[in-house]
């Protein structure tokens, strides 16, 4: 299809007015995480790094840094040691079992991230088991593990089956196939949703919410500051977040998979 | 062989999903018939809470509530996202894809909490989207109900979910084969027609996921009710959060929760009904 110099124009504004919508909020908290004042509102006061140090010099935030990094890794290897075998189960094998599988393994994802964690909270309350950063850990595997094992099942789809079986006839065991075949072929897809998966992780709010207890993870510090009233650091732990999510999303699109994200494309 | 492979493969997953979450909504569903004595709850056989629920008008209200905004934010979302998904797969940037797609992806991974914040940051009375209507003289006053309004809230949730929309649009939309869009203008349709007859109804399947995944995203919200909503634009996430927390009446919050569950799943299945007398339908 042609497609005219108007329309041309026309989607490009359409798409400049967007993007505009979705980054603008954004660009403002990260370009007043510089100011001097320490609140969002114009004019802008001149540079500084002030809010950055005190971020990094809080221990109350060093605390919640280190409770969201200790989740996000124990939620990738949980994810990937569980959702790894369920992708093959889900791309290689059929049948009712695995159908059935695949539809309560998406739930938590179908459902209100809210009720995940309440749910959570309530049978863990129930049964006398502590609220902890391990409570915590279990809900995000619960909402991150969907994303992971259907990433990875497309990339297992298009594997062509017979490599794996060439490598068997050939004499190669099971395990052996595994890793020499097998693993290099989705490496760069596990790692691209072990990474995405690590991101997720760090920026969940409404499960930790429920199930920490009296712990604090970033996003947490965030909610608490924002309910206490003016505090300068949010721009700047925002923007620290946000640096995260770029990095990791740059990392993962060298690895060459973020447009399977959104299907064949192009 | 199949099943005691797929039986050994699904085991741990299984597993998972039966003590954390399969287990846990019927925990919660049991509490939903329970009592509260404020200090303890306990589990029962009444049908007091659901009938609460129902008959008490502020929580009919925050539960109707949060269906009509995840109405309204769903609606805004695929009608914002679509245009967006046709550009990079039928329409004039379909070469472009790629770096229109990561900037996508960098706002729906980017932390929900935190583009929140951002909205109630630009939309305070004293923030950069009030200062600039007053600089250009449109108004001389901040306007308040920027913020801590029902408008606060469906503007913030569509911005926050229009990544969401896009990823299932573009998947439908890149499935559509231009060679039908082209055999059905050559055969006389008109562009709109076409779009009507053959694109809609081939994409409907993407347009329904995202639909229902905004939707269900929005409804069940408390975030931003909290931090951008007033007093008057409270959903049912709010009433819900705030009986597992500070009121400690966990079967009435189980109540909630379960009649706004129900409520979702009764208006996506009228919307499925509409789309098919509509005649959008997977195939044309």
């Amino acid at each position: 299809m042609n497609h005219g110099l108007l329309a041309r124009i026309l989607y490009a504004t359409y798409l400049a007015a967007l993007f505009l919508f979705l980054f603008a909020p954004i660009a403002v908290v990260v370009v007043f995480a510089f100011d001097a004042k320490g609140i969002a509102t114009p004019p802008f006061e001149g540079p500084t790094l002030r809010w950055f140090r005190a971020v990094l010099a809080d221990p109350v935030l060093q605390q919640a840094a280190a409770n969201s990094a200790k989740i996000a890794v124990i939620t990738v290897i949980l994810c990937i040691l569980i959702g790894t075998p369920a992708a093959f189960a889900i791309a290689r094998l059929n049948g009712r079992g695995v159908r059935a599988f695949a539809l309560v393994i998406s739930m938590p994802l179908m459902l209100p991230t809210l009720l995940v964690g309440v749910t959570l909270m309530a049978m863990f309350s129930s049964l006398g088991v502590g609220l902890s950063m391990w409570t915590a850990t279990v809900g995000h595997v619960l909402v991150t593990l969907p994303f992971l094992v259907f990433t990875l099942s497309a990339r297992i789809t298009s594997i062509d089956p017979q490599l794996a079986e060439a490598a068997a006839n050939l004499g190669a065991t099971p395990a052996q196939t595994f890793r020499r075949i097998t693993l290099p072929l989705i490496g760069s897809a596990l790692a691209c949703a072990g990474l995405l998966v690590l991101g997720w992780s760090i920026d969940e709010f409404t499960v930790s919410f429920f199930n920490m207890g009296g712990g604090s993870t970033l996003p947490m510090a965030i909610w608490g500051q924002m309910r206490g009233g003016v505090s300068p650091t949010v721009n700047a732990i925002s923007t620290i977040m946000l640096g995260l999510t770029v990095f990791i999303i740059l990392v993962v699109h060298r690895l060459g998979n973020i447009a399977a994200l959104g299907g064949k494309t192009g | 062989m199949a099943d005691r492979r797929a039986l050994f493969l699904t085991a741990p997953g299984w597993i998972w999903l039966t003590v954390f979450f399969l287990l846990p909504c019927g925990v919660l569903f049991a509490y939903a018939f329970g009592t509260t004595s404020y200090t303890a709850v306990n589990f029962g056989t009444s049908l007091k809470n659901f009938g609460d629920v129902l008959t008490t008008p502020t929580l009919q209200t925050v539960v109707l509530r949060s269906l009509t905004t995840g109405l309204a934010v769903a609606t805004l979302t695929v009608l914002l996202a679509f245009p967006l998904a046709y550009a990079i797969t039928l329409g004039p940037f379909a070469r472009h894809a790629t770096p229109i797609l990561l900037l996508v992806v960098v706002s729906l991974f980017s932390a929900f909490i935190v583009r929140i914040y951002a909205w109630r940051t630009i939309l305070g009375s004293s923030g950069v989207v009030n200062t600039f209507l007053m600089q250009i003289g449109l108004t001389t006053e901040p306007l308040d109900e920027l913020l801590y309004s029902r408008f606060a809230v469906v503007l913030t949730l569509t911005s926050v979910l229009i990544p969401v929309a896009v990823l299932p649009l573009t998947a439908a939309l890149s499935g559509v084969p231009r060679s039908l869009i082209e055999a059905a203008r050559n055969m006389g349709t008109t562009a709109p027609q076409a779009f009507r007859r053959v694109t809609l109804p081939l994409a409907s399947g993407g347009i329904g996921s995202a639909f229902a995944l905004t939707f269900v995203v929005g409804a069940g919200d408390f975030i931003t009710p909290q931090l951008v909503g007033g007093p008057s634009s409270q959903m049912a996430g709010s009433a819900i959060s705030s009986r597992f927390g500070i009121s400690f009446d966990w079967p009435q919050g189980a109540a909630i929760a379960f009649t706004l569950v129900a409520g979702m799943v009764a208006v996506l299945v009228a919307l499925r009904l509409l789309m098919r007398a509509a005649g959008m339908r997977d195939r044309p």
